[in-house]
């Protein structure tokens, strides 16, 4: 579904990421970890169109997404959220989703049954139903992640790119995101999620890809990535860092 | 405190066509975060293109108005084109200089085409009603109807159409809107157009008032319009309209105690007043700035 081959990205001669090659195939759930300022959130801004690689090419359904504007990949069916939930604050719930509605389907000028339908579904399964018409800036920081998460789903698309789904949560928080998202991702959609909460990301993903300096040092079978030497020095600060 | 009320009253009248400016700018502002000076001059091009019709063709009103609508959002989307497309990724202050210059060169065409000082506009109305002890003008009047169903349709379509939504989401947060699938260029386009209709619109009722336009319509339009913006709150629509109605009650007053001299003084004295007492205006948005700022946090 997702061919990325030897992409590239320098900011002022500093390569955030280097030769970076990832395969994602249909329904999957990879998990994309690594320290801070390891290319993580580059690569998703890189996949999503933010800004273009230096070098390398990067496909989507066949699709090479080269020079497309994100509106354009979006519309291919590659929906993300960000680290700081990118709700529109002035918005209620509803319109969110409605918004998301519109973006998706460029020549629906109203909702239809069906829509509403899906968009009353998700709110349903978010746990957001009984605030559909709040302002969004009214939510707590855990019903705006759940909101951006829902509302990447409303145009149905094939892959998602979670920036830190759990960014801020306590425990409990974390544990009702990961459930929203085992509950709402699955259907066929791959899905990619940075996360520094390592329990989490283990319930979640089948596969692991480990980034470091812009670079892939692991990528495979949880299990066996979370007991990677490499990995457990560059990421989690034992081995000859300890 | 007769003349005090008729004073509020006329206020209000001017004041909704300075409201119509304000909501224009706010519109720009809005989906851009930058200040378009050249809306006026462009607004000036439409009813120019109006009276041209009208001094050759002594056409009607209604085909007056819509040459000056027509112009109006011709001469915006040359701007839109000029100023803010094609310097889209520069910096803002870019944009705002280009739309200076774009104000300078679209003044020098409709002075060279119209060399003249003035030139006649078609009235709307030629009656005055009397409510009571006080006086209204049929074209002001006329101004405030229009004013005030333009300003609800505005807002129907802001929140009841999909198009309203995609300027709202793009003022809000463009990056999440492009990501959403929103083509944010195309959203700015039609906010220009939008703020264009608005703006010639206000053009049409403006000069059909003072029944003349002159070349410097574009430098009034551009500095009322700013001054109510700036007043109500930069961003705000309902500021706008509180912007542009405070503002012409204070000309009205200014200009019945102190001389019309006085009323630009005035004016301007109150902006100042506000900018340096209350910078965000009447409607400041402290929440959107807050999350525009959450929202560079990437």
């Amino acid at each position: 579904m997702l061919q990325i081959d030897r992409v590239s990205r320098s900011f002022a001669g500093v390569e955030a990421l280097r030769n970076v090659t990832l395969e994602i195939a249909e329904g999957e759930v990879v998990g994309l970890i690594g320290p801070n300022g390891s290319g993580k959130t580059t690569l998703f801004n890189v996949i999503s169109g933010l800004f273009p690689a230096d070098r390398g090419v990067i496909r989507f359904r066949g699709y090479n997404l080269a020079g497309l504007r994100p509106d354009q990949i979006a519309a291919l069916g590659i929906a993300r959220t960000f680290q700081t939930p990118r709700v529109f604050h002035r918005m209620t719930v509803w319109e969110n989703l409605a918004c998301a509605v519109f973006a998706g389907a460029p020549r629906t000028s109203t909702l239809g049954v069906d829509d509403r339908r899906h968009v009353e579904a998700l709110l349903e399964k978010s746990g957001l139903d009984h605030r559909a018409g709040e302002l969004a800036e009214n939510l707590t920081l855990p019903e705006q992640r759940r909101l951006e998460l829902v509302r990447t789903l409303v145009a149905d698309p094939g892959l998602i790119l979670l920036d830190e789904p759990a960014g801020g949560m306590t425990p409990a928080e974390t544990e009702a995101m990961a459930r929203l998202i085992e509950d709402v991702v699955p259907d066929g959609r791959s899905c990619i999620v940075i996360e520094h909460k390592i329990d989490m990301i283990a319930s979640l993903c089948q596969r692991i890809c480990v980034l470091d300096f812009g670079q892939v040092i692991a990528d495979g079978n949880a299990d066996t990535v979370l007991k990677d030497e490499a990995v457990l020095e560059a990421y989690l600060g034992r081995g000859k860092r300890a | 405190m007769v003349d005090f009320i008729q004073n509020t009253l006329d206020g209000i009248f001017i004041g909704s066509s300075y409201a119509l400016l304000a909501i224009g700018f706010t519109l720009i502002f809005g989906v851009m975060r930058r200040l378009n000076l050249s809306y006026g001059p462009s607004i000036m091009l439409g009813v120019f293109a109006g009276t041209l019709l009208y001094i050759q063709l002594n056409a009607g009103l209604l085909v007056v108005g819509l040459a000056t609508v027509v112009g109006a959002v011709l001469a915006g989307l040359y701007v839109e084109r000029i100023c803010f497309w094609a310097v889209r990724r520069g910096a803002a202050l870019a944009s705002m200089v280009s739309s200076f210059a774009i104000w300078m060169q679209l003044e020098e065409a409709v002075t060279i085409v119209f060399p003249d000082r003035t030139y006649p506009f078609p009235p709307l109305a030629d009656f005055t009603l009397k409510l009571g002890p006080f006086w209204v003008r049929g074209e002001h009047l006329i101004m405030f109807i229009c004013a005030s169903l333009l300003t609800i349709l505005l807002h129907l379509l802001l929140y009841r159409t999909r198009f309203g939504l995609a300027i709202r989401a793009v003022s809000e947060n463009p990056t999440a809107a492009k990501f959403m699938g929103i083509n944010t260029g195309l959203v700015v386009m039609f906010a220009f157009a939008l703020a264009s209709v608005i703006g010639g619109v206000a053009g049409y009722l403006i000069a059909s008032t003072d029944q003349q336009v002159t070349p410097l319509f574009g430098l009034w339009a551009t500095f009322k319009g700013l001054i109510a913006m700036t007043l109500g709150g930069m961003g705000s629509i309902p500021g706008a309209i509180a912007g542009g109605l405070l503002l012409g009650v204070i000309e009205a007053q200014s200009v019945w105690y102190l001389g019309t001299e006085y009323r630009d003084l005035v004016a301007y004295a109150v902006l100042f007043a506000f900018l340096v007492f209350r910078p965000g205006g009447l409607f400041a948005q402290k929440s959107a700035m807050q999350s525009r700022l959450a929202a560079r946090r990437v």
